[in-house]
């Protein structure tokens, strides 16, 4: 079985990416850590009773389909991208011999600001400050302690400025045009200056009080969606319509996710891996 | 002196496995029979013991019953392929030099008689010598040391006897003490132990470390003929005998014993976590960190339990001293062992933050 990591930013990217898997792909989840391959059993966290466990913890979500199975997890924040993903090698590394199957992992992060360097280009350089980790940047690939596996990196947007918030907004005026239009009304009222002290505890700068303006909008029509769960949930189910592929395709950045999942995990792949 | 990294090339098992940067506290996880104990034999076998009857004891542990058979066995000495081939190297904190021993077996004979007088009695004797040759790697001082132990077996009783080194060998001479519970009942070796607590007049060090598992300890003694280890308590009309009590106070005496008479040294245990309750052992896996960080002893453990490693983890997370603690995960195939190694703070990122299962 070939087995492929992804590994995303944050919640809502992780929520997109196994939407799409589900939804378009034909991908379905594991129920039981058994019928798993032994690799990804090792990524089914054990947590130690004394340290921490009180903090919430980020299971993986695990998908399989035809020879392929896939891991979604999220690193929870930027930084922590490079972290978690050696980690998950180590993991990957401690099931022995099944570690053959692992063929790579894809990276899926915001763009945000991009002066200067951009997120991929500062993800890369904080792979290589690992202890253990070489990157070979020209052919893609990622080797740890003899693991070697092909990455990519995928920004939301692959253009201009931004994180996953934008997508999904364009995806609900899609979706929900009218939950939209409402969404982007209440955004414009708190946006209004009498919350600036609210506005600058997001953060200084406009422009990225402007993404957190986005979050806002988005979190305010995902609750009317889903009003009793998580925001994850209400991607999965409602954002991510099945009904709805052909609409979603004429977002950009949108057909350019999905484009990039299948090339890697979709049927194309499968075909190249028999 | 500290066990800095060992080599075994051979040894029941274990093929060809290296194990490096050893720090004050190492665990060896792994599946059954991918080689943990056999490790730790290794060590013991490897030099480490000044004292051959725990050299002996420690070897032939594993068994029920021993015989001259058995031990050939062991040691297979029909068969022309080497049998022990380990290297251990040792770190000298005061005169920062390296010490590595090279061990072998020399020879391993086997003889057959039979005596007339007194009746017919079968007698056979197996003499095994082990080669000790050592190097500091500093100023390349070089030293040799054959060990001889003596198998004699009449009928169905076995003597051991240890022979003496033919020479002095000052560099290897570190305290150690080897504890495995589940292979043996050493009521011998745990008097002996209590003995040598006496006489080094640690007895309050070892009442503290019971008192761990029962408060009202207060005192122990040795009593009568038979040596029976009396356990005095606050409220008992009369002291019970260290068999009274479930496995779990019998094995603290144990590890207590091994870890005081290990200071400056080295401290060996098997399946630490066996036989005792989750809050003992919490209190215990503290005592013993804090104990060993205090008396200079480096300690190496075998275990299947992921709730000891994370004590473990805690101990030393607590003591501000994460990267004291090191685990290895063993794995043996028919090709190959090999030995992986995790840094107590790549440990504890490991556990905390995807919650791996390092075993």
């Amino acid at each position: 079985m070939d087995i492929y990591m992804i590994m995303t930013e944050g919640y809502t990217d992780c929520a997109l990416a196994e939407a799409v898997l589900q939804k378009y792909m034909g991908y379905c989840q594991y129920r039981a850590k058994g019928d798993m391959p032994v690799c990804l059993q090792k990524l089914v966290g054990v947590y130690p009773g004394e340290l921490g466990e009180l903090e919430p913890k980020d299971m993986p979500h695990f998908y399989h389909k035809g020879e392929s199975a896939v891991m979604v997890k999220t690193a929870k924040g930027f930084s922590e991208i490079a972290k978690k993903l050696v980690l998950v090698m180590d993991a990957v590394l401690s099931a022995g011999d099944d570690d053959s199957a692992v063929k790579g992992v894809f990276i899926i992060c915001d763009a945000d600001l991009s002066p200067g360097m951009s997120n991929w280009q500062k993800l890369e350089a904080d792979l290589e400050i690992m202890d253990g980790v070489e990157l070979d940047r020209e052919k893609g690939r990622i080797s740890y302690e003899g693991l070697d596996l092909c990455y990519k990196i995928h920004q939301i947007p692959q253009k201009g400025e931004g994180a996953v918030e934008k997508l999904l907004l364009g995806m609900l005026g899609k979706i929900e045009p009218g939950l939209a239009e409402c969404a982007g009304n209440y955004r414009s009222q708190i946006m209004d200056e009498r919350f600036e002290r609210l506005h600058r505890s997001w953060a200084k700068d406009r422009k990225v009080q402007e993404f957190y303006a986005d979050k806002v909008q988005l979190g305010a029509a995902l609750a009317v969606l889903k009003p009793d769960r998580p925001v994850g949930y209400a991607v999965k189910d409602c954002l991510v319509d099945s009904k709805k592929k052909q609409e979603l395709m004429e977002i950009e950045e949108f057909q350019s996710l999905y484009q990039r999942l299948n090339d890697w995990l979709g049927e194309e792949a499968e075909q190249r891996t028999r | 002196m500290k066990l800095d990294s060992f080599y075994v090339e051979t040894y029941r098992g274990l093929k060809e496995v290296q194990l490096e940067n050893f720090t004050d506290i190492n665990v060896f996880v792994g599946k059954n029979n991918s080689g943990k104990t056999s490790l730790l034999e290794a060590m013991v076998l490897s030099g480490l013991f000044d004292n051959a009857q725990q050299m002996i004891t420690t070897l032939v542990s594993r068994y029920q019953k021993v015989s001259i058979d058995r031990v050939s066995t062991m040691f297979d000495i029909n068969d022309e392929r080497k049998k022990i081939g380990l290297k251990h190297c040792l770190y000298d904190e005061n005169t920062k030099e390296h010490v590595q021993i090279d061990t072998d077996i020399v020879s391993a004979e086997k003889t057959e008689s039979t005596q007339q007088e007194e009746g017919i009695r079968e007698i056979r004797q197996l003499v095994l010598r082990l080669e000790y040759n050592t190097c500091c790697r500093e100023t390349k001082k070089k030293q040799k040391a054959v060990f001889r132990i003596d198998f004699w077996q009449e009928g169905a009783a076995l003597t051991i006897r240890s022979g003496r080194r033919k020479s002095s060998d000052t560099l290897t001479r570190v305290p150690c003490q080897f504890v495995a519970f589940s292979r043996f009942d050493g009521t011998d070796y745990l008097l002996n132990a209590l003995d040598e607590i006496l006489e080094q007049g640690k007895r309050a060090d070892l009442v503290e470390a019971l008192q761990i598992f029962d408060e009202s300890i207060q005192n122990f003694e040795i009593i009568g003929e038979e040596r029976d280890i009396k356990i005095i308590r606050d409220g008992d009309n009369a002291p019970l005998s260290v068999y009274d009590y479930g496995n779990g106070m019998y094995k603290a005496f144990y590890i207590a014993s091994a870890a005081l008479l290990s200071e400056n040294g080295i401290l060996l245990i098997d399946e630490i976590e066996a036989g005792i309750h989750r809050e003992a052992l919490e209190k215990f896996v503290r005592y013993l960190g804090q104990l060993c960080q205090k008396k200079k002893i480096q300690m190496f453990v075998t275990t299947h339990s992921l709730e000891t490693l994370d004590l473990l983890l805690q101990s030393c997370q607590q003591a501000d001293r994460v990267n004291d603690l090191t685990v290895y995960n063993i794995r043996n195939t028919k090709e190959k062992t090999t030995a992986r190694r995790y840094s107590g703070q790549k440990l504890k990122d490991l556990r905390t933050e995807i919650g791996l299962d390092v075993r």
